[in-house]
């Protein structure tokens, strides 16, 4: 009986959730006429109709494009973990009289209005040389952000503190134990920023445009937004357009999730 | 986004050459120019430019079109063949004005770029940002005056708009309308006539704010000099009275409102769906500049048709000629030869005009473009808008005013008596100018 | 290798573990606030070399007009229409931690939407919601709930709801999976534990899940709180120039406006610091509110 419910409740979301895409995925199969006179849910005449996507891929510089943000997530997302956790073993394992502070100064981030600061953000970016490089969107990214300091504090408070006391009797170092005890430890909600991380900056559109408009720092977004002007674009082509951007984030997800969700617990003590 | 610059524009009437120039623009009006003979960038570039020798480095160029890489690389090649020591880089930006102005503050402007109100706020900006153009040689050749402060000229705008009706050829055929209309009367008929055969008779674009700034234009038709109206209201306290053009002409959209002309539901009303049902004949009308004739997706060049908006019974036509983006050089830019040379070669030779459907700048050049030649052909009477002075707009920034959202209150109210909605209007504007 | 005493290696430690996060976060996010305060007393028009000094006027220009409260009415639609994201995140995330067939599946279907970017959404959303052509409303029509079909983006009265409720499609399963994250983390034999001494499923839930949920929810809490207060994106893609009759605008689209399009840098930055202050204040009282009582 509730196992049902569980069900419907689970499949009425799903349907919530898939209708929008579902209207786009057959919206970019349709001819422009076909796409005129069906109505949007209708399924397209042929779902071998690629027009739109070759259209779409014919437009935009892809290898390049991808190259870019590929090279920018694999910096930024190989020093924020490594900040991160670095920021999480601190403040998870140690007491110190700052400590309180430090916490209140990144949720306090939080509420700074990000956008409206973007005059001071450009200026500093622009004074260290970084404007037009890859390395602006890298250094904006480094931060670890409020939400992941949560999940990592979150993480680590479960992460048996007997694991350290014993290793220090063994000898270690409090950095070999934060080498070899927590940071693996922590992989599951590494792997969840990580997830985070990449797609939120796959995503930005805005920092891209402002921090490195040279076209060859093109990224996905903005290679693919370049056709979405208000002029002369279709909306069977922005409907590619859109499931083009966000196929390798689906595959990046369904590929990383079973990392995600596999108990951080349960592996450190057995 | 060049529509954003109609909506702060101001009109003069512009002289019968002018007229005469942008009508045909055929071999008679060549004849008085000493010019005439050679393609004017040549001759340009052998008279003014120091030597070729001196072009070369790398400089950018911002753009605000984001959806035509093909063709900037191409203007970017034919410049380098041209100074084959230059290069220019050409960046599209999307959000325009937001990064320009972000970037002209931090120092980091490209070498070549866009200006308007809303990026350098006030023209007494220019001579600390913009390099003076004045060695172009453009003065008293372009059909728009240039931006001009303290006696330095700083941009000559890319290209020239002219407002009016698009529509389509078959949709009108089938609602038995076998002209374009020239009186005001005529187009009410028209418009009736699409309305009875269940045709939606005007678009009227209001939820995409921006092509409402066409509508604003309608209130330069019938002045002489609107220079003294936007003198006039920077003194007054309450600038919105009956006497006003802009409430004139907000009246005459109101007008049609009443009678019934436009959507019912307005606020749905999108520019983006609209151009497309042009081609299935849902629509009859929108007004809107010549960009138009190239964003109607699905609509075949030859169905479609662009006339002046008749706003009154006098058969005459007329149009307001609006200016597209201003090209300005930034005043650090390194290598300053090579920007002017690109300057130069972007309002002259690089093609773009033709491309995206504007009139070039300068009056010995020839738009390619057919409907625009046959609409120009007819001789409408040309009123052309200019930026209002600083003072205006400092105005209408303090009060966070823009004349398109004044319309769209206007269309939106439930009825006609619209004068409560100009006080609110007029209250804002005094406090403003406290 | 010498060892280090415990107090002098936690000293290294600490050092050279937060220096650099530390410095990140006082660049990119502290000195622009600063910034931001200090601007907010000029007439700054955003790229003159001049600002000059107003005093106070710009808070007292917001205080003085009464359409910021218009505005703020429409952000406090997104924060009530959080509680429902809060809600349904917090009831799919547990019953995605239970054993359950195809569990993965409904997971990454959930979580989703988090992956599309927000220009992609407001668009699919126009689309999907455009009053005549617009699936959903030709949708409702055909299945005989035509009186539900509804302006969904033109109506001043619904629009905001609209856009909230987008937001709640966007984030609900990032809310999920953060939850989920923290459900992961209680041990299971605590259940196990539970379930020999008789306790039923809600009783588990009660007395088990939602007290070890107490951070994660408080920091739920606060990002809808925040969320709300500045929520921009929706809006802001869908009428880049402002709305029309303002039925949409939220404190922050306001703020770009008179920033980027007003060039009134100084009223936009004093804005800026007032939203900064009033969320401070909102999340001490909602966190007094909701926690208060269990307060260490």
């Amino acid at each position: 009986m509730i196992r049902t419910l569980k069900y419907i409740s689970l499949f009425i979301a799903a349907v919530c959730i898939l209708f929008p895409p579902y209207i786009v995925i057959v919206a970019a199969f349709k001819t422009p006429t076909e796409f005129a006179l069906s109505a949007g849910y209708a399924l397209p005449g042929s779902f071998f109709n690629f027009d739109n996507f070759a259209n779409v891929l014919q437009k935009g510089k892809f290898l390049r494009s991808y190259f870019n943000i590929s090279y920018i997530i694999i910096l930024s997302l190989a020093g924020n973990i490594l900040l991160g956790t670095m920021v999480a073993y601190a403040l998870g394992r140690f007491q110190f009289k700052l400590k309180s502070l430090i916490l209140g100064a990144y949720a306090g981030a939080l509420v700074i209005p990000g956008i409206t600061t973007q005059v001071a953000t450009f200026g500093i970016i622009k004074n260290l040389g970084l404007f037009n490089t890859h390395y602006s969107m890298v250094l904006l990214s480094l931060g670890a952000d409020v939400v992941q300091i949560y999940i990592y504090l979150q993480f680590i408070k479960n992460i048996p503190y007997e694991l350290d006391e014993s290793a220090y009797l063994e000898g270690a170092s409090l950095f070999r134990i934060y080498r070899s005890i927590i940071f693996p430890l922590l992989t599951p909600a590494t792997a969840t920023i990580l997830i985070l991380r990449t797609i939120s900056i796959y995503n930005d559109l805005y920092s891209p445009y402002l921090y490195m408009p040279s076209q060859s720092l093109g990224v996905v977004t903005t290679e693919l937004m370049r056709f979405s002007n208000s002029y002369g674009s279709s909306w069977t082509m922005q409907s590619a357009a859109i499931i083009l951007v966000a196929i390798p984030m689906v595959i990046f997800y369904l590929v990383l999730q079973k990392y995600i969700f596999s108990g951080v617990v349960n592996g450190a003590v057995k | 986004m060049k529509n954003k610059s109609l909506s702060s524009l101001l009109a003069v009437v512009l002289s019968m050459s002018l007229l005469s120039a942008c009508g045909g623009n055929n071999a008679s009006n060549n004849n008085g120019q000493s010019e005439a003979n050679t393609p004017p960038a040549e001759s340009a570039a052998a008279s003014e430019t120091p030597s070729t020798s001196e072009i070369k480095g790398k400089i950018t160029f911002a753009i605000n079109r984001t959806d035509v890489d093909e063709k900037l690389k191409e203007y970017a090649e034919k410049f380098h063949e041209k100074y084959p020591e230059a290069e220019v880089v050409i960046e599209p930006i999307k959000d325009y004005e937001g990064t320009l102005k972000i970037r002209l503050a931090s120092n980091e402007a490209p070498d070549v770029m866009y200006m308007n109100a809303i990026i350098t706020p006030t023209t007494d900006l220019w001579p600390e940002f913009y390099a003076p153009i004045d060695d172009l040689g453009y003065e008293g050749k372009t059909y728009l005056p240039l931006s001009v402060y303290e006696g330095k000229a700083y941009a000559v705008s890319e290209g020239v708009y002219v407002t009016g009706v698009l529509y389509n050829k078959k949709t009108f055929a089938a609602a038995g309308i076998d002209a374009a209309p020239k009186t005001y009367d005529e187009l009410l008929a028209a418009l009736e006539k699409l309305k009875a055969k269940g045709i939606l008779p005007m678009g009227s674009m209001l939820k995409s704010n921006w092509p409402l700034g066409t509508w604003e234009t309608v209130a330069f038709a019938n002045t002489a000099d609107s220079n003294a109206m936007y003198e006039q209201m920077v003194n007054e306290d309450a600038p919105y009275n009956q006497e006003n053009p802009l409430v004139k002409g907000f009246s005459f959209v109101r007008e049609l409102v009443d009678k019934g002309y436009f959507e019912k539901d307005l606020l749905s009303s999108d520019w983006d769906i609209l151009r497309k049902q042009m081609a299935s004949g849902a629509v009859g009308m929108l007004y809107l500049a010549n960009y138009g004739l190239g964003a109607l997706e699905g609509t075949p060049a030859e169905d479609i048709g662009f006339f002046p908006l008749p706003i009154d019974n006098s058969g005459e036509p007329v149009t307001m000629m609006t200016p597209g983006w201003n090209v300005v050089i930034n005043k650090k830019s390194k290598n300053m030869e090579t920007a002017k040379a690109f300057y130069k070669f972007w309002i002259e030779e690089s093609g773009y005009q033709d491309f995206s459907g504007m009139i070039p700048a300068l009056k010995d050049m020839k738009s390619n473009n057919a409907p625009l030649a046959e609409f120009l052909a007819n001789g409408p009477r040309i009123v052309t808008v200019l930026p209002p002075p600083d003072r205006y707009n400092q105005i209408l920034n303090k009060s966070q005013i823009t004349n398109p959202t004044i319309l769209q209150e206007i269309m939106l109210n439930k009825d006609s008596n619209i004068q409560p909605i100009w006080d609110k209007y007029n209250k804002k504007w005094a406090d403003a100018r406290k | 290798m010498a060892v280090l005493s415990l107090r002098m290696q936690k000293i290294i430690i600490l050092w050279s573990f937060l220096i650099i996060p530390l410095l990140l976060l006082g660049v990119f996010t502290y000195y622009p606030a600063f910034s931001l305060i200090t601007i907010s007393f000029t007439d700054w028009n955003g790229i003159s070399s001049v600002k000059t000094g107003v005093g106070l006027d710009n808070y007292i220009r917001v205080f003085s007009d009464p359409k910021y409260f218009e505005i703020f009415s429409h952000n406090l639609i997104y924060f009530f229409v959080g509680f429902v994201q809060i809600g349904l995140s917090l009831y799919f995330a547990v019953i995605l931690n239970s054993k359950l067939r195809g569990r993965n599946i409904f997971r990454a279907i959930l979580f989703s939407p988090y992956i599309i970017n927000s220009v992609a959404i407001a668009f699919m959303f126009t689309f999907l919601l455009n009053n005549e052509v617009g699936a959903l409303n030709v949708v409702l029509k055909e299945i005989g709930l035509g009186s539900l079909a509804m302006n969904w983006l033109s109506d001043p009265k619904i629009i905001n709801y609209t856009l909230a409720f987008m937001s709640t499609w966007k984030y609900m399963g990032f809310m999920m999976v953060i939850i989920i994250g923290a459900l992961q983390s209680i041990p299971n034999d605590i259940y196990e534990a539970a379930s020999i001494d008789g306790a039923n499923g809600f009783q588990a839930f009660r007395f088990i899940t939602l007290p070890s949920l107490r951070r994660i929810l408080e920091l739920c809490f606060f990002l809808n709180l925040n969320g709300a207060l500045s929520a921009f994106e929706f809006p802001f893609v869908i009428f880049p120039s402002g709305s029309p009759l303002g039925m949409s605008d939220t404190f922050v689209t306001n703020t770009l406006l008179t920033s980027f399009r007003y060039s009134d840098f100084g009223l936009a930055s004093a804005m800026g610091v007032l939203l900064m202050i009033i969320t401070i204040i909102l999340v001490l009282a909602q966190r007094w509110l909701f926690f208060g009582r269990d307060e260490k």
